[in-house]
């Protein structure tokens, strides 16, 4: 059966809306995919920035990570060490006061004698040779107080490690703040000049190796054969 | 027995007098203990004086510095006043 010319011109306009859609839902999406893999592209190269910034970034939280917990333990050590020296010192000046006291006692006794006129040599000699011994503990005692003040040197070395391992832990902060956009450069990020000494300079690690008077020794023998 | 507060005075101080032994430290300002023996040992004059480095440098590296720079003993601090002595008898 033919169709009119009316149902044909709708099937031909039914047709053609068909193949216009079919034409542009192509477009459409040929036009998608570009603009998504455009998209992907510019995601991927901002990732790739990304990274760059990060790793040299995570390579200094590594550092800074190692330098505070060196750090931590020369403070620790520290710690240790002005609590068994602060003992001594009381220890040694408690000593020190004791025979003070002590000594007191021959000299008054020497006095009283004196005055009643009742010294003879062997007791004048055994006053004497109980404040003598006396003295001589207080010298030791003192001796060991000096010793135990000389504590503040070791001390400091180690504070001054602590403090140039921090400087350079905030040194490594400031360029991977810098490095992550955090802040810009000299903007804010401060980088801290070195103040050690000459002979320092060497020490950037702040690692204890500290060997005993012993062990010293025992290097001095051997660099002597 | 004479002090010196830096290496630079100890130095000055050992051109004008004869010393029989040198007792230092490492960390002084204007020159180093280091400094100060590498000097002494290139001195005609100096360079067979005991040299004894006294510091809280208490590591592996630093003896070997002092005694390549040629200190003749060295001592960690904190000692013992015995053991200083007994250093000193031990050199001469």
């Amino acid at each position: 059966m033919a169709l009119s010319g009316n149902q044909c011109l709708e099937q031909n306009l039914k047709q053609l809306i068909e193949s216009v859609s079919a034409f542009v839902e192509g477009e459409l999406k040929a036009k998608a995919g570009s603009s998504c893999r455009t998209e992907i592209d510019e995601l991927s190269k901002y990732l790739n920035k990304i990274s760059a910034c990060l790793l040299p970034a995570g390579q200094r939280m590594r550092v800074i990570s190692s330098q505070v917990r060196d750090g931590i333990e020369h403070v620790s050590e520290v710690n240790q060490t002005l609590l068994e020296v602060t003992n001594k010192i009381l220890n040694d000046t408690e000593k020190v006061l004791d025979n003070h006291h002590e000594i007191t006692g021959p000299l008054e006794g020497l006095k009283a004698a004196l005055a009643a006129g009742s010294l003879d040599k062997a007791r004048m000699k055994q006053y004497l040779e109980n404040i003598e011994s006396l003295f001589h503990k207080n010298k030791i005692a003192l001796m060991g107080l000096l010793t135990a003040l000389s504590f503040q040197d070791p001390a400091c070395q180690k504070l001054r490690k602590v403090e140039g391992g921090l400087q350079e832990a905030q040194t490594h902060l400031g360029d991977a703040m810098v490095g992550l956009g955090v802040a810009a450069k000299g903007n804010g990020v401060r980088r801290y000049q070195e103040k050690t000494s000459p002979t320092e300079k060497n020490e950037s690690s702040l690692k204890s190796s500290a060997i005993t008077q012993g062990e010293v020794d025992k290097m001095l023998e051997q660099s002597r054969f | 027995m004479e002090e010196a507060e830096d290496g630079q005075l100890a130095l000055n101080k050992l051109h004008q007098e004869t010393f029989n032994f040198i007792l230092s430290d490492w960390n002084m300002p204007n020159m180093s203990g280091i400094d100060l023996v590498k000097a002494i040992r290139q001195d005609p004059a100096l360079k067979t004086i005991p040299f004894v480095m006294l510091t809280a440098q208490a590591e592996q590296k630093h003896v070997m510095e002092a005694m390549q720079a040629g200190a003749t003993t060295y001592m960690i601090k904190p000692f013992m006043a015995e053991t200083l002595k007994e250093k000193i008898d031990k050199i001469f």
